[in-house]
């Protein structure tokens, strides 16, 4: 069997394509249980938001829920693998960043209102998402920072009254349905 | 050097270039397999086979509730092999690379 070097170049490229997409769908299958987790934590804080706006103060317990359960993810993934644990990780630390990231600019540039209050995080995290899916060659995230924005948007200026019961419905419900998308990965 | 002709076949190539970007004893499933290859069932069935045979993965069948599963994983030997084979690949273009430079 002889293969020429054209042939040699064209089966590289194959390995590392199908090498990458393997990494990308385990990716995806490691991130889910985070989704469904932030999914769940936005239900709970934006219905609770909706409710009355005196209910905020369940945002602190819910995102230090998260945390802990995160914390637990990744133990669970370093029993599995090293590469689990380490992209695991890396998804945690992102999520504790983001959350103290929210806080410090909240502190420092307090929202006017409580729609202002619920829409800023959730653009926060369409930029996270969008912005690790250009990095790191992701389109999946890539599609669910647009969407997460798009419905951030469109709720915060066309359903004022209701936009706290948006977020809950379609931010808390789409990281939910985003997670079973990651799992099929 | 010589290249490994079962781990050559375009199909059997993406299979084995998925399972070794994996950890040692990860699995991936059939329909995972499927998507990554683009092989019809049929197709990816026979190519595990003759993959199977030459030692080179391990197949394990089970059930999930009702629903059959087939999990796939990289032997020791198999990823002893694909290394083998993407050396031959590199060393073909290298020396491509060497005679041309050398041509005046």
């Amino acid at each position: 069997m002889n293969i020429t070097p054209t042939e040699a170049a064209d089966a590289l490229r194959d390995i590392d394509t199908a090498a990458q997409r393997s990494r990308e769908f385990k990716s995806y299958r490691i991130a889910a249980p985070y989704f469904f987790i932030w999914g769940a934590i936005w239900i709970l804080g934006y219905g609770a938001t909706g409710l009355s706006p005196r209910y905020g103060v369940v945002w602190l317990p819910l995102i230090l829920a998260g945390i802990a359960l995160n914390a637990y993810i990744g133990w669970r993934n370093r029993r599995q693998d090293a590469g689990g644990l380490r992209q695991g990780n890396m998804w945690w630390a992102s999520f504790v960043a983001f959350a103290l990231f929210i806080c410090a600019t909240y502190a420092i540039l307090p929202p006017h209102d409580v729609n202002q209050m619920n829409a800023f995080p959730a653009l926060v995290t369409a930029m996270a998402y969008g912005l690790a899916g250009i990095w790191g060659n992701r389109p999946r995230l890539i599609w669910l920072g647009l969407v997460i924005a798009a419905a951030t948007m469109g709720g915060f200026f066309f359903l004022a009254p209701w936009f706290a019961f948006w977020m809950a419905a379609v931010g808390g419900g789409g990281l939910i349905l985003t997670g079973f998308w990651m799992r099929t990965a | 050097m010589e290249p490994d002709e079962i781990i050559h076949q375009s199909v059997r190539l993406k299979i084995m270039s998925a399972l070794n970007a994996l950890t040692d004893g990860e699995a991936l499933d059939f329909p995972r397999l499927k998507t990554m290859s683009g092989a019809t069932d049929g197709n990816l069935g026979a190519h595990l086979t003759t993959l199977e045979n030459a030692g080179y993965v391990k197949i394990e069948k089970d059930f999930v509730g009702k629903k059959p599963r087939t999990q796939v994983t990289m032997t020791k030997d198999g990823r002893k092999a694909f290394a083998r084979h993407v050396a031959y690949l590199k060393d073909v273009i290298d020396n491509a690379n060497l005679a041309e430079g050398s041509q005046p």
